[in-house]
């Protein structure tokens, strides 16, 4: 079952269309990056799905059923650790968390021994005392502790040192490995996507442009030495649409694969080429590929 | 809901201390201290020539009125000191209720919750209105009590009903003043809007037949003084504006974007 789907979403702030026929699907038990850089629309898909804000059009379905007007039901499976957070400053760490689970009408807290374990928030303090760091620990403190089963995080390492940075992430890895819990993750730090998530979407300008299993990403992406048995004729090679190549000497070129490598493969093979080396291209490689605007049109 | 009521009890605890010693403070001070004083102004004391004429007669016109217990509250208390502090302080307590939120960005956690925007709203229309006439009947219903010491009869009757239009003047205001605070997400601007509105309306009062609108005019009916019968029209446009703010602000807060 996919978790979450979005088709054909859009939405505009005036005159800036900050979505703009966004289509995603979120399979269930997975560890979804949604990435792509500021402006994106990250934030924008993240609060339509919450209701904070209300898309213009498109359909939006959340646990495999169409969403409705204020989702207050739907609400109470999902955590949230938003991007810009403001917590009630007068209360104290579990103040908030038991505030919290009075709106989910929650009798317990969940999970709050293990997270202490590793971020030792002083729970017993007003909120107004705590670091940046301390106060998005919090956040997640609050959205776990209401046991969800979509765990909705919206650029969560922002801003964190890179010690709670990594405790964050391998908490999360260790989150869903022991149980069934969807996470959604919006970042634009490859680095940390490329560690935890599973399945990954780019995001750009307010369309998906690419959205697949992260090994298959990598798989398709590649760095290939081609050797032509005959002289390059970029004429020709242009004509069978295999372009942008870097000559190295006359007989041999290099050539970025992103998507359909094996059927590119099969194409220069066919027309008498040899591919006699092939290097993985990285993971930034392949974003600044997405992120280029002749490789894809958005619009 | 009680979650919600509990925390929103805890943010206007201070504000509602304030606003009750406030009224409270000056019931307390309007019957011993107050009356006492205009009770025992010699009628001389306006002869006094140095005074203008015209002022003459008008003090010496008006003081055998202030001298009766029911005029001297009716004035005093219903007419000039509840009614002041009433309007500034259900604007200061209804001002923050969505704006307090936008302002603090913890709206984007209320907001995000599985509560309905119309149980959040709720829950706060309830504690604010609830401080509001905690605030207005317990000193007003003081008064009778303080009256004791000197001893002087007041009239119930008029006391109940003249609470009445006074709680209904303030519900309208906050009222007013909780839809300014969901229409704009800054607690001064709403402020000053909600004031705006109000003073807006005193002129407009003159214009014939809309003496009603008047916000004011809620607070205190001379019609009902007058006569001793309950006069309606403030009542019902005062209980009017209350439904009608109030059902424009879950309006706007069912729309509103966070
Ligand atoms: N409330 C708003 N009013 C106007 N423009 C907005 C608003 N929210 C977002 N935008 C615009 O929409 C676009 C997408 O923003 P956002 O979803 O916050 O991106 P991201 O989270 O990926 O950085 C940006 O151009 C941003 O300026
Ligand atoms: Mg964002």
């Amino acid at each position: 079952m996919n978790i979450i789907e979005l088709n054909n979403v859009s939405k505009s702030f005036g005159t800036v269309r900050a979505l703009n026929d966004l289509t995603l699907t979120v399979p269930e038990g997975s560890i979804f990056g949604f990435l792509g850089p500021n402006g994106a629309g990250k934030t924008t898909t993240i609060k339509i799905l919450l209701r904070l804000i209300k898309e213009d059009s498109g359909t939006i379905n959340l646990f495999g059923e169409k969403i409705d007007i204020e989702n207050k039901i739907k609400r109470k499976r999902i955590g949230f650790v938003p991007e810009e957070f403001s917590l009630y400053n007068y209360m104290t760490g579990w103040e908030i968390l038991r505030f919290n689970a009075g709106l989910f009408e929650k009798k317990n807290l969940i999970k709050i021994d293990e997270l202490q374990d590793t971020f030792h928030l002083p729970l017993r303090e007003k909120i107004s005392t705590y670091s940046r760091g301390m106060k998005k620990a919090l956040s997640l403190y609050i959205a776990l502790s209401t046991g969800p089963e979509l765990l909705i995080l919206d650029e969560p390492t922002d801003g964190l040192d890179p010690v709670v940075r990594k405790r964050l992430l391998d908490f999360l890895i260790k989150e869903v490995a022991e149980k069934n819990i969807t996470i959604f993750f919006s970042s634009h730090i490859l680095s940390e996507v490329e560690k935890i998530c599973d399945t990954v979407a780019i995001i750009k300008r307010g369309k998906v442009i690419i959205q697949e299993e992260l090994d298959k990403i990598k798989e398709n992406a590649n760095l290939i030495t081609v050797r032509l048995s005959s002289k390059i004729d970029t004429g020709k090679l242009d004509a069978i649409g295999i372009t942008n190549i870097s000559k190295i000497d006359e007989f041999t070129f290099d050539l970025k694969l992103f998507k359909n490598s094996s059927a590119i493969v099969k194409k220069i093979e066919n027309a008498g080429g040899e591919v006699v080396r092939k290097i993985p291209l990285s993971f930034e490689d392949i974003f600044m590929h997405f992120m280029e605007e002749k490789n894809v049109a958005t619009h | 809901m009680w979650p919600l009521i509990k925390k929103e009890l805890k943010e206007n605890l201070t504000k509602f201390i304030i606003m009750f010693l406030v009224m409270l403070g000056t019931a307390f001070f309007l019957i011993p201290y107050g009356y006492n004083m205009v009770s025992q102004i010699p009628g001389e004391l306006f002869n006094n020539p140095a005074v203008p004429g015209w002022l003459r007669n008008q003090l010496n016109a008006m003081l055998p009125n202030l001298k009766y217990i029911d005029f001297f509250i009716f004035s005093q208390w219903f007419g000039k000191n509840l009614l002041q502090f009433a309007i500034f302080f259900s604007i200061i307590m209804s001002i923050g209720t969505i704006a307090g939120e936008t302002e603090r960005k913890s709206s984007i956690f209320l907001f995000s919750r599985p509560v309905k925007r119309k149980t959040i709203l709720l829950s706060k229309v309830i504690v604010v209105f609830s401080f509001l006439i905690i605030s207005i009947v317990i000193p007003t219903y003081l008064l009778p009590v303080l009256s004791n010491s000197i001893p002087l009869n007041i009239n119930m009757h008029l006391l109940n009903i003249g609470l009445l239009y006074a709680v209904i003047g303030t519900l309208a205001t906050a009222a007013i003043s909780i839809f300014f605070s969901t229409l704009i997400n800054d607690r001064l601007k709403a402020t000053f809007a909600a004031f705006a509105v109000i003073i807006i309306t005193i002129p407009m009062a003159s214009i014939k037949g809309m003496h009603w609108i008047n916000i004011v005019n809620l607070y205190v009916s001379t019609k009902f003084f007058q006569t001793g019968m309950i006069y309606f029209p403030p009542l019902i446009c005062g209980i009017g504006i209350i439904i009608f703010f109030l059902a424009a602000s879950y309006y706007i807060l069912k729309k509103k974007e966070f």
